[in-house]
């Protein structure tokens, strides 16, 4: 993966302060900026938890518009981006949490699903299996972790800053979900054999 | 090297950074071999996927969210202090406006009194230039006269008048500030785009 040198890493760092800076100030039109660039991330990343296009559309712009309403009190102690996936992170876990309900009220039988028994270790897995496989396997913290590491390519520090956890735990939680998927596949596996 | 020690690796995630000798562990061990598979299956899944769902936000997501920032200016109950005034303005602006509430009621309850009572200052002061010397030597009297008027409780002696006037005066504030609230409303900032 080809990263941008340094010094245009630090250039984009500070016209994103200066942007958020003029945001606190009530300019719309540097949240505009704001909005255009973090858009896509913070949509990918509700649409990966709640897995509703529709409701993640409704999510992150609820994100953004509680990141303009916070704005003035933004300290900056953590980078834009890292306190806007965490508003993310929050509504689109307690917006999963009504989806997943209002599932199994609605089909009891469907929120099952195809069961991945018949992924092998040696196959590869689809997207659909791999988030169903998240799904059933891992706690809403460890499915959490993952997302923001391995999807949205978070650092452990990063994904410690989003959740609001230190990185013992964070990289506890990604061990034991590395864990029960690993078994997981493996038992699939071996019933499949 | 044993199992355990083998799968806590696998459990840390450095697949790349497995040292030779886990790596014959692996080899001479079925179960472990099976786990090893499993976990490189996993982490070229979870490669793959990053790779490939890049998701873009839906058309006019921004244009959502601005919309609805603008929507959030117009209710907004504090656009009027996150406009470009000064922060002590807004600071200020509420318990003067409480303030002046309260002065509006009192003077149309007992406007006529009030009038007596400035008059008696300026006389006990003897001139205008001591207003203020005139209005603290007549404090005490000022403070009783004004309890026993605010609130005559017939048969009580003057405290008894002031302790019940206090213990109005938080339902009085709250009044005052739900009718600042009233008014902010009709003096707030024009939206910018």
């Amino acid at each position: 993966m080809a990263h941008p040198p340094p010094s245009a890493d630090a250039e984009r760092l500070a016209e994103e302060r200066r942007l958020v800076a003029s945001a606190q100030a009530g300019d719309a039109s540097a949240f505009r900026v704001l909005v255009e660039r973090h858009q896509s991330r913070a949509y990918a990343l509700a649409l990966r938890i709640t897995r509703s296009p529709a409701d993640a559309e409704e999510v992150a712009q609820d994100a953004f518009v509680k990141v303009w309403d916070a704005l003035p009190g933004f300290r900056g102690d953590s980078s834009f981006s890292t306190w806007l996936h965490q508003i993310v992170a929050r509504r689109s876990i307690d917006r999963a949490e009504v989806l997943q309900r209002r599932r199994r009220r609605e089909a009891p039988q469907e929120a099952m699903g195809e069961p991945v028994a018949h992924v092998a270790a040696g196959d590869s897995l689809e997207a659909e299996q791999l988030q169903r496989l998240m799904a059933e396997r891992l706690s809403k913290a460890q499915n959490l972790i993952v997302t923001l590491f391995y999807f949205e390519g978070h650092s452990v520090e990063q994904v410690g800053a989003v959740l609001g956890m230190n990185e013992n735990t964070v990289k506890t939680h990604l061990a034991r979900a590395r864990a029960a998927l690993r078994e997981a596949l493996q038992g699939s596996g071996e019933a499949s054999a | 090297m044993n199992c355990e020690t083998f799968e806590q690796q696998l459990d840390a995630g450095a697949l790349d950074a497995l040292a030779p000798h886990a790596l014959a562990h692996a080899t001479s061990c079925a179960r472990c071999a099976r786990a090893l598979a499993a976990a490189r299956a996993l982490e070229f899944a979870f490669e793959r996927h990053r790779a490939t769902q890049r998701v873009a936000a839906p058309h006019a997501f921004v244009d959502g969210v601005m919309a609805r920032v603008r929507l959030r200016q117009r209710s907004a109950s504090n656009a009027f202090v996150r406009d470009s005034t000064p922060w002590w303005v807004g600071l200020a602006a509420q318990p003067t406006a409480v303030g002046a509430f309260a002065l509006a009621a009192l003077l149309a309850w007992r406007g006529p009194w009030l009038w007596t009572l400035t008059q008696q200052a300026f006389a006990s002061g003897g001139a205008a230039s001591s207003f203020a010397t005139g209005m603290l030597a007549s404090a005490p009297e000022w403070a009783s006269a004004l309890s026993r008027s605010v609130l005559p409780v017939s048969g009580a002696d003057w405290t008894t008048s002031l302790a019940i006037a206090l213990c109005l005066s938080p339902l009085a504030l709250v009044v005052g500030y739900a009718l600042y609230r009233a008014a902010e409303r009709m003096f707030e900032a024009p939206i910018r785009a």
